[in-house]
């Protein structure tokens, strides 16, 4: 297993010492932000502000960069990611249909967690696996043919893996 | 400063060469409508009412006035159906993201549409912009960028878009020190072209990438 770079949030010297691992300064701030969310999960506004004052650059506009792409999360993601693809094949085949029934079994919040923590629903667009459509990915898991009416059955069986 | 000669709707004027057409028409006394330009900021090409034809090697082409340097010999017309017509175009995109706190915005696009030709093209759709009016967060502002871009010439850097394309917005972002980052100095409050940003900038825009 890769150790992560960053295992403490907010740290000064864990950006100091990234920035110094990554070498082409024209990608640095994108390398860094791709690796604070790879290893934390998600960018906290303490690592992108130390971020923004490392490069010289304003806050404001990390924010504008980061919120342009979608794969960036600002917040922690649940327990469990589960992707739904709403490339054209999937939506053809009726992505919207478990998206609305995992939003209804789960009572996502505007940021696609669930209150109790434990889920995070995601679109996503077009993963690669168009010949199995509709697909989903669940905890880096991808699952094809999927119907709607075996949400609620997923959702039990993630909800009783402890780990 | 260097001046070069250019005919603007078949006259021949003399034009300062290092300022954007739009400017250097202005300072003649030829008034193009905008909403997006200053002359501090520079050239932007967003909210597209500045339109004029330029004669190129493949004949009249539109093309954004704030976005155009004067060489020497550029052919313009600022006032053909063609130009009209966009124009109208672009002020009815533009009037989907109102009602406008400044009345003069309104009259101004409403002005702009009256005076375009509509072609079989395109009809006006009065359900579309029902549609956009309503599911925009941000009624008043045409996203101009005039304010983030002030913001960030005086360096302050408060203001930021967030989001891309239909979500598109402005968001205001917080500093530490509040008191010396924003509040004060009101230039993106002068310089917003509908009167969007009341009481402040914090209040003005909702969007916020950290809740
Ligand atoms: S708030 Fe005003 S200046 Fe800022 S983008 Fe919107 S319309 Fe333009
Ligand atoms: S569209 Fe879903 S995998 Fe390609
Ligand atoms: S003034 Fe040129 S596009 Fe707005």
């Amino acid at each position: 297993m890769r150790v992560p770079i960053i295992s403490e949030v907010g740290g000064v010297s864990c950006v100091d010492e990234l920035w110094e691992k990554m070498s082409e300064p024209g990608g640095r701030v994108i390398n860094i932000l791709n690796q604070i969310q790879k290893d934390v999960g998600f960018i906290p506004r303490a690592l992108l502000a130390e971020v923004a004052s490392r490069a010289g650059l304003a806050e404001s506009q990390l924010h504008g960069l980061v919120s342009f792409f979608s794969s960036y999360r600002t917040r922690p993601t649940g327990k469990h990611l589960i992707s739904v693809c709403y490339g054209t094949a999937c939506y053809a085949r009726g992505a919207p249909l478990i998206y609305e029934r995992l939003v209804e079994e789960l009572q996502l919040d505007a940021d696609g967690t669930s209150p109790d923590g434990l889920f995070t629903v995601e679109q996503v667009y077009c993963v690669g696996a168009c010949s199995r459509a509709p697909v989903i990915v669940v905890d880096n898991q991808v699952m094809g043919r999927v119907k709607a009416s075996e949400v609620p059955f997923l959702v039990r069986k993630l909800r009783n893996t402890r780990d | 400063m260097k001046r070069v000669e250019v005919i603007i709707d078949n006259q021949v004027l003399s034009v300062r060469q290092d300022i954007p057409l739009i400017q250097a028409l202005r300072e003649q006394g030829i008034l193009l409508p905008s909403l997006c330009y200053h002359r501090l900021l520079g050239g932007y090409g967003s909210c597209g009412l500045c339109v004029v034809e330029i004669y190129t090697e493949a004949g009249w082409r539109p093309r954004h006035a704030c976005l155009l340097q004067p060489e020497a010999g550029l052919q313009v017309k600022t006032n053909t159906p063609t130009v009209l017509r966009l124009r109208a175009r672009a002020a009815r995109l533009l009037l989907r993201r109102g009602p406008f706190p400044k009345k003069e915005v309104e009259e101004l696009l409403g002005h702009l549409v009256q005076k375009g030709e509509k072609t079989c093209f395109e009809p006006d759709d009065k359900e579309a912009a029902a549609r956009s009016r309503a599911g925009n967060p941000a009624p008043g502002c045409i996203l101009c960028g005039l304010c983030v871009r002030i913001c960030e010439k005086i360096r302050k850097s408060r203001l930021t878009f967030l989001g891309r394309g239909k979500n598109l917005q402005v968001s205001f972002v917080s500093a530490e020190e509040e008191a010396a980052a924003c509040g004060s100095c009101k230039a993106c409050q002068r310089i917003c072209p509908t009167g969007f940003i009341e009481p402040s900038a914090r209040e003005a825009f909702k969007a916020r990438l950290y809740k």
